[in-house]
């Protein structure tokens, strides 16, 4: 299980009591793993969701041979949602750039516990909208970037 | 007045997991907006925490590149803005302009906390329906960022007109 006092330090889930807390840590599957290890390979099939509770995580895109990195996350963010919600191919590769330490949550389990748990349901629901959102955001700016007339 | 039936026929993401009650209680936590034809609904970089569903019309969205102001694209019944402000209430990331008379359904993030209190099931299955368009918007922007990456060279080697052209071929106008 993921570490209670981790949880609950995430705003968006500060709505839930000491019970739900318990039973979402429980949902989690603990992982550790060292620096380059590929947590998702883009173009794969997967479901699994993971939430960073130390360390960083690379997202990159393999094109023409040439890796790009697409965002970097740390401590509290989410990743693996794209392909998690559509339940399409998996969109990129995310690997760990340092040791991490962070809880795994399958479609099955995740479904199980939102059944259970209305409220844990809502709150995780809203964690995975904003990561979504922040996604998109830094894919916005890294777009408006690229493409930013320069001065000659 | 809302027509449930209409909604699921317009909306049917949002509407896939919601019983009649659920829907009826949803239906309740949007307002009605009318838009005249010319004005914006939001404007880039101001602040906004409303998810916006277009119910009639037709909404054109652009965004700024420089002091140029690029078409985005055009949004008609079924559409939902606004979702990346809505989660994370930022200021808005486009201009959003009705091209005719429209009227958009506005849910407030109030709202939604509203609907979670009475309805927690239908509250977040609405939230699950945002999500999957969220992704959506997530897999189209990688998309154009490694287009763009990719342009960005080419358009290197072209000067800046190509530049703007590559934007422009990138939001689709």
């Amino acid at each position: 299980m993921m570490d209670v006092a981790f949880l609950r330090s995430l705003v968006a889930l500060r709505t839930l009591d000491a019970t739900e807390l318990e039973a979402l840590a429980h949902a989690f599957t603990p992982v550790e793993v060292p620096a380059g290890h590929v947590f998702i390979r883009e173009g794969t099939r997967g479901n699994t969701v993971y939430l960073i509770e130390t360390g960083d995580v690379a997202v990159t895109r393999e094109r023409l041979g040439a890796v790009e990195e697409l965002n970097h996350l740390g401590p509290g963010a989410l990743f693996g949602l794209v392909a998690a919600v559509d339940d399409e191919l998996r969109s990129a590769t995310c690997h760990a750039a340092s040791p991490v330490r962070a809880g795994a949550i399958d479609r099955p389990t995740y479904r199980a516990l939102m059944q259970t748990y209305p409220r844990i349901a809502f709150a995780v629901q809203r964690l995975v909208a904003a990561q979504l959102a922040a996604d998109f955001r830094n894919l916005d700016r890294r777009l408006r970037s690229a493409l930013r007339p320069r001065d000659a | 007045m809302v027509d449930p039936v209409i909604f699921r026929q317009r909306f049917p993401l949002l509407a896939a997991g919601l019983s009649e009650a659920g829907m009826a209680a949803f239906i309740g936590t949007l307002e009605e907006r009318p838009i005249a034809a010319g004005e914006a609904l939001v404007r880039e970089g101001t602040a906004s925490d409303s998810l916006h569903l277009v119910w009639d019309g037709e909404l054109e969205v652009s965004v700024a590149a420089g002091s140029a102001s690029i078409h985005a694209g055009s949004f008609g019944p079924g559409a939902t803005l606004g979702e990346v402000s809505f989660f994370d209430h930022q200021p808005a990331s486009a201009t959003v302009v009705a091209a005719h008379p429209a009227r958009v359904l506005v849910l407030s993030s109030a709202r939604l906390e509203q609907l979670q209190s009475q309805h927690p099931l239908e509250a977040t299955e609405v939230l699950c329906a945002v999500a999957r368009v969220l992704a959506t918007r997530v897999r189209t922007s990688s998309d154009r960022l490694d287009a763009a990456l990719r342009a960005e060279t080419a358009a290197a080697r072209l000067g800046e007109g190509a530049l703007l052209d590559s934007l422009r071929a990138l939001l689709g106008s």
